[in-house]
């Protein structure tokens, strides 16, 4: 009969009254999936609209240092732009870990080691450094806000598929072997009714 | 005494770009047109020895025909002459031993450093390979022990206190004026006052740049005084310590006046612009000696500080073609 319920179904008003209850409780949850996907797209909506903002602004920030890179290679020339690689003597190094955002694991970027630039650079190369100094950190804020709206994507699209399912193939099923099961007992009961009054008529035939 | 010299320098000054070369250098559009555009001319060797195969990179055959030039001067002069242009030519010795101590201070590292050291080997007696196979920073340094650098570990204090290179950059720098002021003996007489001249204002220039980082980019005060280079010209040391504890840009701008423009350019952080100014600034003053002192050693040195401004023009002109850098964005930075 059904593709929720398959072959275990039973026309009896045990069964049904099981069965309202659990598209009930299935509505209800379905309820609640739908108040997550709002949320979720609502978050995922504001944190694109953010990301929109920071990423034009880094992009606009990495051109300009990218720029002032350039010139500044173009003065003191690759060999020593190779060599100052090393100069600030330290790596970046990050952990990584999960947060959880309304029950989903979005990655938080801690900066465990940062490359300094203080101190450490001579003349010429020092304002470039000082800029992109400043734009490793933003780079890793951007980064986490991309990584945590893929996850939210991800979720988001799980979410709605649940929705759909149970919006457009679970409860309308339910709904569906309900009403067969009401439809069974009536007929069931109809007929009772029918048998009742065919033997009643035979019963007063007889007796008369 | 240095007449010969003199006169081979204005020979070879005819060996260096005309402004109307390096402009059709600017509205280049690619590698193959500066190759083109400089084959007929002292690098041109070196182009015909790259398309046989051999690899070199632009920024090498600019700083290899500089060391020609520094080593042809060298080898026509006479001996006290010699001892000075080689003096003067360990500006690239302490470059090289710079380049290769950063690679040290990551220790996870270990780079080929082959291809960021100037191609100097007439006179140098440094052993570039030992220093580069030192374990550590503090092993490359002692392999400078027999070397005029070795007072160079009476920094590594200081680097360990601000885990910062730059005492010992700025140590090997000392050194180096150092040396090169005591050869200043060697020079005519007539001579010395203005080759000295033209150096303390290189040393000037050096300072204003060290000495705004602390008001600048936040650096240590201590620092900044330990990195100081006594052989001053138009500023005094006593000036430049007060300017490094000064946090006003005016009364910066108004102790450091001789070099107004270059201060008021590293105040804006725009270092590159900066250093252009100063350049300008140097390039003014050598070509006012060039005329004036046509005929002394002074011409000499002239020369090679024009050789230096143009690997530096022809460098910033060839990345610029290369990474598309706009004529505009990069011209206002040709001296």
């Amino acid at each position: 009969m059904s593709s929720v319920l398959g072959a275990g179904v039973k026309p009896t008003r045990g069964f049904l009254l099981d069965l309202k209850k659990r598209v009930k409780f299935i509505e209800e949850g379905y309820k609640l999936l739908e108040m997550k996907r709002d949320e979720l797209a609502r978050e995922l909506r504001s944190n694109l609209d953010l990301l929109g903002v920071k990423r034009s602004e880094l992009e606009k920030e990495f051109e300009e240092a990218f720029q002032k890179l350039l010139i500044v290679h173009g003065s003191v020339g690759t060999q020593e732009i190779k060599s100052l690689r090393t100069a600030a003597g330290k790596l970046l190094g990050i952990d990584v870990m999960p947060i959880s955002v309304m029950g989903i694991l979005v990655p938080f970027i801690k900066i465990t080691d940062k490359p300094s630039f203080k101190n450490k650079y001579g003349s010429i190369i020092r304002s470039a450094a000082h800029d992109f100094e400043n734009l490793l950190e933003k780079l890793l804020k951007v980064t986490e806000l991309e990584m945590r709206i893929e996850r939210i994507a991800e979720d988001l699209e799980k979410t709605n598929r649940k929705v759909n399912a149970l919006e457009k193939i679970v409860i309308p099923d339910y709904n569906k072997v309900i009403k067969y099961i009401a439809d069974r007992i009536d007929e069931d009961m109809l007929e009772e009714i029918i048998r009742t009054k065919l033997i009643r008529t035979l019963i007063i035939k007889r007796r008369s | 005494m240095s007449t010969y010299l003199t006169t081979r320098c204005h020979g070879l000054m005819t060996h260096l770009l005309s402004d109307e070369i390096l402009d059709a250098l600017s509205a280049t559009k690619s590698s193959q047109e500066i190759k083109d555009i400089l084959t007929p001319t002292d690098y041109g060797r070196h182009f015909r020895e790259q398309d046989k195969g051999v690899d070199f990179s632009f920024e090498d055959i600019y700083s290899k025909v500089l060391v020609e030039r520094y080593n042809f001067l060298s080898k026509v002069s006479t001996d006290d002459i010699r001892e000075f242009l080689i003096s003067f030519q360990r500006k690239f010795e302490i470059q090289n031993i710079i380049r290769i101590l950063r690679s040290k201070i990551i220790k996870t590292t270990n780079q080929p450093f082959d291809d960021i050291l100037y191609p100097i080997t007439d006179f140098t007696k440094i052993n570039f390979d030992a220093i580069g196979e030192a374990e550590s920073l503090e092993d490359a340094i002692a392999a400078l022990r027999n070397t005029p650098y070795r007072r160079v570990k009476e920094s590594i204090d200081w680097y360990n206190k601000y885990d910062s290179l730059l005492p010992i950059e700025f140590g090997l720098r000392k050194i180096y004026y150092n040396m090169l002021f005591e050869n200043l003996k060697r020079i005519p007489s007539g001579d010395r006052k203005n080759v000295d001249q033209l150096i303390r204002t290189e040393v000037d220039i050096a300072n204003c740049f060290t000495c705004s980082a602390a008001s600048v980019f936040d650096y240590d005060e201590e620092l900044i005084e330990s990195l100081l280079i006594p052989y001053t010209s138009k500023i005094s040391m006593h000036t430049l310590r007060s300017v490094i504890r000064i946090d006003s840009e005016h009364e910066i701008l108004t102790l450091l006046s001789p070099y107004y423009e270059v201060i008021k350019n590293l105040l804006a952080k725009e270092e590159t612009m900066a250093q252009t100014e100063a350049l300008r600034f140097l390039r003014n003053k050598i070509i006012k000696q060039k005329i004036l002192e046509s005929m002394n050693f002074t011409y000499v040195l002239c020369y090679l500080y024009l050789c230096e401004f143009e690997l530096r023009d022809l460098t910033f002109i060839t990345l610029a073609v290369q990474h598309n850098v706009k004529p505009d964005d990069y011209l206002i930075y040709k001296k």
